[in-house]
C-alpha cells in the first residue's frame, strides 16, 4: 500500500471562475476547471450544485476529496481489498476508488499520474563560502508550485482518525502533540507530512492545503505576487519549527488556506518523531500576520 | 594592492557602555571592555572599536555625534602597506602609529587606515543544507534554529558623500577598489577585492552635500540566522530601522537596527559573489529599487495564536 502522496484535491464552489482565477494566481497551470502542479498534482473546482461529489464536512465552500496517489495498481487493489472490509468504496471509469475516511472525509486513490521532477539545488553565499558566483539571487516574480505536498484536516475525534490512517492505509507519524495533533506522512513519501490532523475544539473541516516551492525566494516571491492580484494573507510569511519550513499561507475563495512551502525536512525511516506541547512557539519561530507587499516605501504591520 | 577587507570600524561615542551592549545584543563577542576603549569582533576576528567622541586620537568627525570615525582595512602584505602610503602620501598626511598602522583620510575626510589585516580565516564552512523538491540534502534532521546571531564578519560601511563620482575615484584610482554596481547618478558600490562580496563600501549621494555614516554591516551564516538575529536583539530593545527585507541590488536579505553609536547596523547574507568576470549594471535608483520587500516595524518571536487552534483549544 505504498501511497507515495497527494494526487488531486477536488473543491466544491459557488464561483468556479473565481476559484480558478485564485489558483491560477497562486501559480498552478490551469486547464479546463483542473489546475496542476510542476509535478502534475491537480486541483479540480467544481461547482457546489454537483451532486456527485462527497458531502463537504466544513460550511460552505470547501474541499470535497482528496485523492491520494500509489505506486502500482496492486497498491490500489491492496487499499480496495483493505478498505472493503467495513467502508463502502466504489471504483469510477477511470479506476480511482473512492470512500470516506474514519470521519468521513471523501478521499480516493489511483496510480499516482505524478512525476516526480528534481529541481536544480538553489546556491546561497555565506562569508567564507561562495554557493552563487557572478550570478545575482533568484528574484521570482510569482511562485510555480512544485509538488502539492500535504492538506490538514480538523479531526474532532483524532484518535479514531489517525488511527484509520496509521492502521489501515500505512502512513507514519513524524510528529506530534499528543492527543492534540498528529504530523503523517504516506508510507512512500519521503515529506515531513502529507497530512496533518488537528483537535480544534469539536470543528471538524478541512483546514487548508501546502504546496512546496523551490526556495525561500520564491515563498515571498509568490506570496508578493499573490497580494499584488490582491489575495488576502491568512498568516505569514513566517517558519515553522515543525517540518523546517518557512511558510506564508492565504485565504483561499474555494475554502480554508493555501500554503507556500520551502525547506521541509525530509523523513527516512531514521526519522525520530518527537512529541510537541500545542503551543505558539512550536507553531512558528515568527510569523508576520498580514503579509508582505511588494516595496513601495517600508511596510509597517502587525507580527 | 591586495585588500582583504575591513579590519576594524573605530566609533566616537557618548556612551561607550551603551554603544559596547549593543553589538554584545548584536552578536559580537567582547574582547577588551575598558571606560576609553570596547573591542567586539566577529568570528573572523573583524571588529568594532568603541571609543569616548572627545578621544583626541581619533580622527575627526565627519557629523556630529556618535559616529563612525575611521575604517581601517586590512591587507595581506607588509608591501601593500608601503604602495598605499607611496600613493596617498602625494597629496595627504599619512602617518604610522607605533604598531605599523597606517592612518589618513580619503576625499570626504573621514579617516582611513590601513594595517596588515588581524582576520583570521574563518573555518572552512559547508553550505547549510536546504531542501529542495528532489534535490534533499538535509536527510531525517531538523533544520537550524538560532536563540541569536553570532556575525561572521564585517561586511560593509556604507556613507553619503557630497559626490558619488569623487569618491568613486578616490577609491578606485587611488586605492585600486573595482566598481560592482552603479545606482545611476546617485550612488556606487564597490569591492575592495575580486573574487569577493558585492561590496565592501557604498557611497550615496546626498541632496544636502553631507557626509554622514548610514550604517554598518555583518555578515550571517543563512536566512535562519538573520531572522532569529533580528528576534533576539529585538527582544533586547534595539529598535529597527528597516527590515527584514530583501535587497535587489547586491541581493541580499538585510535587517537594519538602529545603533546608538551612530546611523544603523544590518545583519545581511547571500551577497553576491563576483570575480572579474563580473558585469556592473547601471541599477535606476528608484526608491523600488532599494528592496523587493521590506518591513518596517521587524518582527518579534511568534505568540499568537496559531490559525489551526481555535480559542478554546488555546485555553486547554
Amino acid at each position: 500500500m505504498a501511497i507515495s502522496g497527494l494526487d488531486k484535491v477536488v473543491y466544491a464552489v459557488d464561483d468556479t471562475d473565481m476559484g480558478v482565477r485564485f489558483w491560477t494566481d497562486f501559480g498552478l497551470a490551469p486547464a479546463k476547471g483542473i489546475l496542476t502542479t510542476v509535478e502534475g498534482a491537480e486541483v479540480e473546482i467544481r461547482p457546489d450544485s454537483d451532486g456527485s461529489l462527497p458531502k463537504g464536512l466544513a460550511e460552505g465552500n470547501t474541499a470535497r476529496e482528496f485523492i491520494w496517489g500509489a505506486e502500482s495498481q496492486a497498491d490500489i487493489d491492496a487499499i480496495r481489498a483493505e478498505l472493503e472490509t467495513d467502508c463502502n468504496v466504489t471504483v469510477d471509469n477511470d479506476g480511482t476508488i473512492h470512500t470516506l475516511d474514519a470521519l468521513g472525509y471523501g478521499i480516493g486513490f489511483r496510480v499516482t499520474r505524478r512525476e516526480e521532477i528534481a529541481v536544480e539545488a538553489t546556491s546561497f553565499n555565506a562569508p567564507g563560502n561562495a554557493g552563487r558566483i557572478n550570478e545575482r539571487g533568484k528574484i521570482y516574480e510569482k511562485a510555480t508550485p512544485h509538488r502539492m505536498s500535504h492538506i490538514v484536516l480538523l479531526a474532532p475525534d483524532i484518535e479514531k482518525l489517525k488511527d484509520f490512517y496509521v492502521d489501515r492505509l500505512g502512513f507514519k507519524v513524524t510528529d506530534m502533540y499528543p492527543g492534540r495533533g498528529y504530523f503523517l506522512r504516506a508510507p512512500g513519501s519521503y515529506e515531513h507530512h502529507n497530512l496533518f490532523l488537528l483537535k480544534g475544539g469539536d470543528n471538524i473541516g478541512f483546514h487548508h492545503i501546502a504546496f512546496e516551492l523551490r526556495d525561500i525566494h520564491e515563498v515571498f516571491g509568490g506570496g508578493l505576487h499573490m497580494t499584488d492580484k490582491g489575495w488576502e494573507t491568512h498568516l505569514g510569511p513566517g517558519r515553522h519549527p515543525l517540518s523546517s519550513c518557512y511558510f506564508w499561507y492565504f485565504k483561499n475563495p474555494c475554502g480554508g488556506a493555501a500554503e507556500y512551502d520551502s525547506d521541509s525536512d525530509y523523513i527516512t525511516d531514521g526519522w525520530e518523531p518527537a512529541e510537541w506541547e500545542s503551543s505558539p512557539e512550536s507553531f512558528a519561530e515568527w510569523a508576520y500576520a498580514e503579509g508582505a507587499a511588494r516595496y513601495s516605501g517600508i511596510q509597517t504591520g502587525k507580527t | 594592492m591586495a585588500f582583504i577587507g575591513i579590519d576594524a570600524v573605530i566609533y566616537g561615542v557618548t556612551d561607550i557602555k551603551k554603544g559596547a551592549q549593543a553589538f554584545v545584543d548584536f552578536g559580537l563577542k567582547k574582547v577588551k571592555n575598558g571606560a576609553k576603549e570596547a573591542v567586539l569582533e566577529t568570528q573572523d576576528g573583524s571588529c568594532v572599536i568603541i571609543r569616548p567622541r572627545g578621544d583626541k586620537s581619533l580622527p575627526k568627525a565627519i557629523e556630529p555625534g556618535s559616529t563612525v570615525r575611521e575604517v581601517i582595512w586590512g591587507v595581506s602584505a607588509k608591501s601593500d602597506l608601503a604602495r598605499i602610503s607611496k600613493e596617498l602620501s602625494k597629496d595627504r598626511v599619512v602617518t604610522e602609529d607605533k604598531d605599523g598602522t597606517l592612518h589618513s583620510v580619503d576625499n570626504n575626510g573621514l579617516g582611513i587606515g590601513f594595517r596588515q589585516s588581524q582576520r583570521r580565516k574563518l573555518q572552512t564552512r559547508s553550505a547549510t543544507p536546504i531542501n529542495a523538491p528532489e534535490a534533499v540534502v538535509r536527510i531525517d534532521d531538523r533544520a537550524t534554529y538560532y536563540d541569536k546571531a553570532n556575525p561572521l564578519t564585517l561586511g560593509h560601511a556604507v556613507f553619503t558623500v557630497p559626490s558619488y563620482q569623487d569618491t568613486q575615484d578616490f577609491y578606485v584610482d587611488r586605492l585600486g577598489f573595482e566598481v560592482t554596481d552603479y545606482y545611476k547618478g546617485r550612488g556606487v558600490f564597490l569591492r575592495c577585492k575580486t573574487p569577493g562580496g558585492h561590496h565592501n563600501l557604498f557611497f550615496l549621494e546626498d541632496a544636502e552635500g553631507k557626509t554622514q555614516i548610514n550604517h554598518v554591516a555583518f555578515g550571517v551564516a543563512n536566512t535562519h540566522e538573520l531572522f532569529a538575529g533580528g528576534i533576539h536583539f529585538t527582544s533586547k530593545g534595539w529598535k529597527t530601522a528597516v527590515g527584514p527585507g530583501r535587497h535587489i541590488v547586491s541581493s541580499c536579505y538585510f535587517w537594519y537596527f538602529k545603533n546608538p553609536c551612530g546611523g544603523n547596523i544590518e545583519y545581511f547574507v547571500d551577497e553576491d559573489y563576483c570575480t572579474e568576470s563580473w558585469k556592473p549594471k547601471h541599477w535606476n535608483p528608484a526608491p523600488e529599487m532599494f528592496a523587493e520587500w521590506a518591513l518596517g516595524d521587524g518582527l518579534n518571536k511568534f505568540a499568537g495564536q496559531p490559525p489551526t487552534r481555535t480559542k478554546q483549544d488555546m485555553k486547554g
